[in-house]
């Protein structure tokens, strides 16, 4: 039951909880000294119930601890199913990780095996997760993260560009943060105003933002997962979603690199200011696509390691310092098997250890 | 500038302030600026259409109320008529009239070349040529005196709540309210805001939720069972009424908060028994419209019993015109006109039971009535709609799982908008938040707006009445 051990509402980051909260306590001081009016009292009514419907529906652990039983990805969506854990993640205590590592669904596979078996590595990968999403999802990182935290970065990151619409479903962020987004966004790249709006819109409601959980639960309930329009991943063979999958990894872009380099950038200047130090890890995805990215994989090496020459809290460490994944390690066109993730990893964090002469703390959760 | 967009919410926070800031004569010139910038965020080369419909309908109504001679106020008429007619005519009609003409004409093995213009139709037309011709008839007829003041009819033509949706206003009511100074209240904003609230919820919740279900039931690959049939027709009895009683409720509440009170557009329609009953509770303003400047002047009910059916047939038919040029709409108006006259020929209400499960068999029975109206509206032409009905006989339920989710999901997306409707029936009162103790009242606006940010569909759909 340690995930009682904080209260929800005082993890959560919603001002607005808040401010109705102190509204509450004034009045009640307010109603110890004197009788109230029926307008102060309808006032405080109204900030009473929606404080209520927040923290009964949108900060309470119970709440995401049984949807996370509840609810599958095939329901809600893999970003989302990510999402609800660590919306639960937040609200209870977690003991902070030596290493964290951050990124897409490659990450997550590659390093939650080795991850699995101790407390040193923790993970938080989700579909589709890239620089953006490392900026949106900071204050997470801040609390999961004790000392370095590990990137596992290629073309396959920094040749795309990021997507608004998975990150509606972050964290709510402050406006000087948004600010700071728009400034280092705008300049290089546009999205629908919708998606904008749809961002904006989840970042400061809740209740909007939990919405793919509440469809998912009702999906669930009428007995059909899937409820909104997809794709039939039945119909098509596993070689054939290889197929594709590699296809798609060769519409990556090099003008994307500018966006998600200055992303990453602010990112290692955060992490600088909370002393974190951050490893980047030259990635890697199935071989027959590497080869036909050649070239864009080293552009995306070298302006990972000049980004890092430039912070003294980041390394690089490239294809030379890690293991090289071969074409049967992989289960599909961007994923490996867990034994050549956990090969990997144990690998990684020897080296990662002996760059920043850290003592790994490997082993001590059995004792 | 659709009602469920951000863009929306926005124009309307700052034409209000500005509202409220301005001295009061400057406020009729503000509700015109907003409504043509309303208006011109859709497509600013329409504003033409809009401003020239404005001028003909100004001037032709002054020449109507200076002359004396019959004959001069007759062909004044005509003038304003045969523009707003044809306006329409050419926007939203033409491209359906000559693709009819090839089609005959080919029948009989005469071939033309098929004249096509390439024209959208603008929005909202249906309804403000309506509007405008509306006035023009009062002053004709005299009921009406012109209105002078030139910025008040325009705005009066293109007030932007329902300028793209209606209610289709009369210058009887609206005219007065933008001719005076408005007041603006308390009750007024609260009722306004409710209004609105009420609106978006029946619009974005219920029929935007329930258009999901009905197109992936439409757009299915496999044989629809007659079980899915009903499903989709009771959900889209149902998004019909969200979407476009939403719209209504927002205009009018959105109306109030600039102390404009516009005509009520719905009145619990599906409570009712019989098909004039549900005319007269469903798109009042437009079936008020067609009753007193086209079914009276064919002659009303003061005429023989069969000229009366001709009337009813004659006005529903170009009723069902007016929704869209297409077939499946002209349909929809014969069998609305059909079930009149049958209701006419069997007077369902004579010597029936007062008694309350007979009146509520009588409810059923009308609105299963209108659901399958509704089967003829919606379906996209009429091949699909014969498809759909033979499939609906032959086919058994083939997909289970689907069916069980679309039903689940309609009556969960209709089911709290119900309760909601029907306390307000009970209360006969469709302004107020059906309840009377201010705790209870607050409750509902919390319930209901936890249920539309957490269960909306939020992708700012278009109103199914915006393409009429």
């Amino acid at each position: 039951m340690h995930f009682l051990g904080k209260l929800a509402i005082i993890k959560s980051s919603s001002w607005f909880l808040l401010g109705a909260t102190l509204v509450c306590a004034v009045y009640l001081i307010y109603c110890l000294i004197k009788k109230p009016t029926r307008g102060i009292m309808v006032f405080c009514f109204t900030v009473a119930s929606i404080v209520f419907a927040e923290i009964f529906l949108f900060n309470n652990v119970f709440l995401f601890h049984s949807a996370i039983h509840f609810v599958s990805a095939a329901d809600i969506g893999w970003r989302q199913e990510s999402t609800l854990y660590h919306d639960r993640q937040r609200l209870i205590n977690t003991e902070k990780a030596q290493f964290l590592a951050i990124g897409s669904s490659q990450t997550h596979v590659i390093y939650t095996p080795y991850a699995s078996t101790c407390d040193e590595l923790a993970v938080m990968g989700m579909a589709g997760m890239g620089p953006l999403d490392f900026l949106l999802y900071k204050d997470l990182i801040a609390e999961e993260a004790s000392e370095v935290i590990i990137l596992t970065l290629c073309d396959f990151d920094l040749g795309r560009q990021p997507s608004l619409v998975a990150a509606k479903l972050s964290p709510p962020q402050r406006i000087d943060d948004l600010i700071t987004l728009a400034k280092i966004v705008s300049p290089i790249a546009s999205y629908p105003a919708c998606e904008i709006q749809d961002f904006l819109f989840a970042n400061g409601i809740s209740a909007y933002r939990n919405q793919y959980l509440y469809k998912g639960v009702l999906n669930k309930l009428t007995g059909r997962a899937k409820a909104f329009p997809e794709e039939d991943v039945t119909l098509i063979s596993d070689e054939d979603r290889q197929i594709q999958q590699l296809e798609k990894l060769r519409e990556l872009d090099q003008i994307w690199f500018e966006l998600n380099v200055a992303l990453l950038d602010r990112f290692i200047e955060w992490a600088e200011r909370e002393a974190l130090k951050v490893c980047v890890v030259s990635g890697q995805y199935h071989p027959l696509a590497m080869q036909k990215n050649e070239s864009l994989h080293k552009q995306a090496d070298v302006a990972l390691a000049n980004l890092c020459a430039s912070h003294p809290n980041a390394s690089f460490i490239g294809a030379e310092q890690r293991l090289s994944f071969t074409a049967e390690d992989y289960v599909d066109g961007y994923h490996v098997g867990p034994e050549a993730g956990y090969r990997f990893t144990s690998h990684l964090i020897s080296v990662v250890s002996s760059n920043w002469k850290i003592e790994s703390s490997k082993g001590k959760s059995d004792l | 500038m659709l009602f469920n967009s951000s863009i929306f919410i926005l124009f309307l926070a700052v034409t209000l302030a500005a509202y409220y800031l301005l001295p009061k004569k400057g406020t009729k010139y503000l509700l015109l600026a907003a409504s043509y910038f309303f208006y011109g965020w859709w497509d600013w080369r329409f504003l033409g259409l809009i401003a020239a419909s404005t001028v003909i309908d100004y001037f032709t109504a002054i020449g109507l109320g200076r002359s004396h001679f019959p004959r001069t106020r007759k062909h004044l008429l005509l003038i304003s008529i045969a523009f707003n007619l044809s306006m329409l005519g050419v926007f939203k009609y033409f491209n359906f009239f000559a693709d009819t003409l090839h089609t005959t004409l080919a029948s009989f093995g005469l071939s033309i070349s098929p004249a096509h213009l390439n024209v959208i139709l603008p929005v909202g037309i249906s309804f403000y040529t309506f509007q405008t011709m509306g006035y023009t008839i009062d002053v004709y007829r005299r009921n009406l005196q012109p209105e002078k003041h030139f910025i008040s009819f325009a705005t009066y033509v293109a007030f932007f709540p329902q300028l793209v949706a209606g209610p289709i206003e009369r210058a009887s009511h609206l005219l007065p309210q933008i001719r005076e100074k408005r007041v603006v209240d308390k009750a007024g904003i609260y009722e306004g805001l409710w209004l609105m609230l009420w609106g978006y919820f029946l619009k974005i919740f219920m029929a935007d939720n329930l258009s999901l279900i009905v197109d992936s039931i439409y757009s299915s690959s496999q044989a629809i069972s007659g079980i899915d049939l009903i499903i989709c027709h009771y959900a889209f009895a149902f998004q019909i009424f969200g979407d476009f009683a939403g719209y209504s409720y927002i205009a009018i509440g959105v109306a109030k908060l600039f102390g404009v009170n516009l005509n009520e557009n719905f009145l619990f329609p599906y409570f009712v028994k019989t098909p004039s009953e549900f005319w007269r509770n469903w798109h009042i303003s437009l079936s008020s419209w067609l009753r007193d400047y086209l079914y009276r002047p064919l002659g009303g009910n003061r005429v023989g019993t069969s000229l009366i059916y001709r009337n009813l047939m004659l006005t529903m038919i170009l009723g069902g015109l007016w929704h869209g040029a297409a077939w499946h709409y002209v349909l929809w108006g014969v069998y609305q006109g059909l079930i009149l006259v049958l209701f006419r020929l069997i007077p369902a209400g004579k010597g029936v039971s007062s008694a309350r499960p007979v009146q509520i068999i009588r409810i059923f029975i009308m609105f299963n009535l209108t659901c399958l109206g509704w089967m003829i509206f919606r379906t996209p032409d009429l091949t699909t709609l014969a498809n759909m009905i033979n499939e609906s006989f032959t086919s058994v339920v083939s997909h289970p799982a689907k069916t069980l989710y679309w039903s689940e999901n309609t009556l969960f997306f209709i089911g709290l908008p119900f309760i909601i409707h029907l306390m307000q029936y009970l209360r006969k009162r469709p302004h107020v938040i059906p309840a009377d103790n201010i705790y209870y009242k607050i409750s509902i606006c919390i319930i209901l707006i936890y249920a539309l940010l957490m269960y909306g569909n939020w992708s700012a759909k278009n109103f199914i009445y915006f393409q009429f």
